[in-house]
């Protein structure tokens, strides 16, 4: 994969679990594409799906959405939240005829470092082989 | 459209009062309708009952996130 076809993905992803685990996984040397960009929320409950339809309308090829297993959270109700809003989200995208498969949720804890670097390294695949986000070019915001 | 589609009852006021003449109602309507099924929700049902995006059961959509 070169830089040309590298797509762009934004990565939400709460700070006491899934940015410890990336972390982790960035000590542990593991293989992490370059294609995520990783912004740490304090909780995936303060991901707004607002945050997740701009950067997807603005351009991002995917988006990921990443926080403690449920019953988990550090805030203890933040990352169930998180899953009603996912929900809806793609039921949302889904209604209105855009790729739902562009945004994505996972459940990474601290230790995961294996799985953060699994879960991108799949997304970024399958991001890939969807091709780039269209919506840049035909909608203005 | 995240936390308003879920409580549309298809007034169609939205669509009155847009100062461009944008059909928003059709578009509400359209996602409520798929969003209520979802939450089993019926806005206007039950005056006690929470809102779909203000509550979770801890037991539910336990497929997502898993991959």
């Amino acid at each position: 994969m070169n830089s040309q076809n590298l797509p762009k993905i934004v990565g939400f992803l709460c700070t006491w679990c899934s940015y410890t685990g990336a972390d982790l996984a960035g000590t542990a040397r593991m293989k992490i594409p370059a294609a995520i960009r990783v912004i740490r929320v304090m909780c995936s409950g303060r991901i707004d799906p607002l945050f997740v339809l701009k950067a997807y309308l603005r351009g991002a090829d995917g988006v990921m959405m990443m926080g403690c297993h449920p019953g988990d959270c550090h805030y203890q109700k933040g990352n169930y939240n998180t899953r009603r809003r996912f929900v809806m989200l793609q039921n949302i995208l889904d209604t209105l005829g855009l790729e739902k498969e562009r945004i994505s949720l996972w459940w990474i804890s601290a230790s995961e470092a294996p799985r953060y670097a699994q879960a991108t390294n799949e997304f970024t695949e399958k991001i890939s082989k969807m091709g780039p986000n269209l919506l840049h070019d035909e909608i203005f915001l | 459209m995240n936390h308003m589609a879920v409580s549309c009852v298809r007034c169609g006021m939205c669509s009155d009062v847009c100062p461009v003449n944008i059909q928003v109602a059709t578009v509400f309507s359209r996602v409520g309708d798929s969003l209520q099924k979802v939450f089993n929700y019926i806005p206007g049902r039950d005056v006690e009952e929470p809102v779909p995006s203000g509550t979770y059961k801890e037991e539910e959509f336990t497929e997502f996130g898993e991959q």
